[in-house]
């Protein structure tokens, strides 16, 4: 178990400077919605079922969404 | 048994994770990013499998969920 907690590690690190050195905004969403939901693997292997599925509605859910709707009204490039 | 398989599916989300950094267009890293959370999904519900709880199934319902309304709404606005 002690590998898959090594590996989520590394794909969050990954997920996290890609989100932080790219571009373009909406590669940084779509590498933060893959971060929030390596965090929600995470939390169900620590044991924590409630803050995995607050995490799922809000993180993951709703404010992918509203970042989509909101870079799509303000035209969007950097 | 169990553990190799997840870890065998998360080192196919980190090759699948390089499209996402590489993909020339917007729409390659949209699917990219979709195919990495369908196998995020597979390791939600083997991880109920390996602890033997059935709340852990309700989270992967929920994300399976919000995955679907994710994917649709970002084809809604990013497809023409």
């Amino acid at each position: 178990m002690e590998m898959i907690v090594y590996l989520l590690l590394l794909f969050i690190l990954l997920t996290a400077f890609f989100a932080s050195f790219t571009k373009d905004l909406v590669n940084s969403l779509i590498a933060l919605s893959l971060l929030s939901s390596t965090l929600v693997i995470l939390f169900i292997i620590l044991q924590a079922p409630d803050v995995a599925l607050t995490e799922v509605v809000v993180a993951s859910g709703i404010t992918t969404g509203f970042f989509i709707i909101t870079i799509d009204k303000t035209g969007g490039k950097r | 048994m169990i553990e190799i398989i997840i870890i065998v599916i998360l080192l196919s989300a980190l090759l699948t994770f390089y499209r996402v950094i590489k993909g020339p267009t917007v729409f390659d890293r949209i699917a990219a990013a979709d195919s990495i959370g369908i196998m995020f999904l597979l390791i939600l519900v083997l991880l109920s499998l390996y602890f033997q709880r059935e709340i852990f199934i309700d989270v992967a319902i929920v994300y399976a969920l919000l995955l679907f309304v994710d994917v649709l709404i970002m084809a809604k606005f990013f497809g023409h």
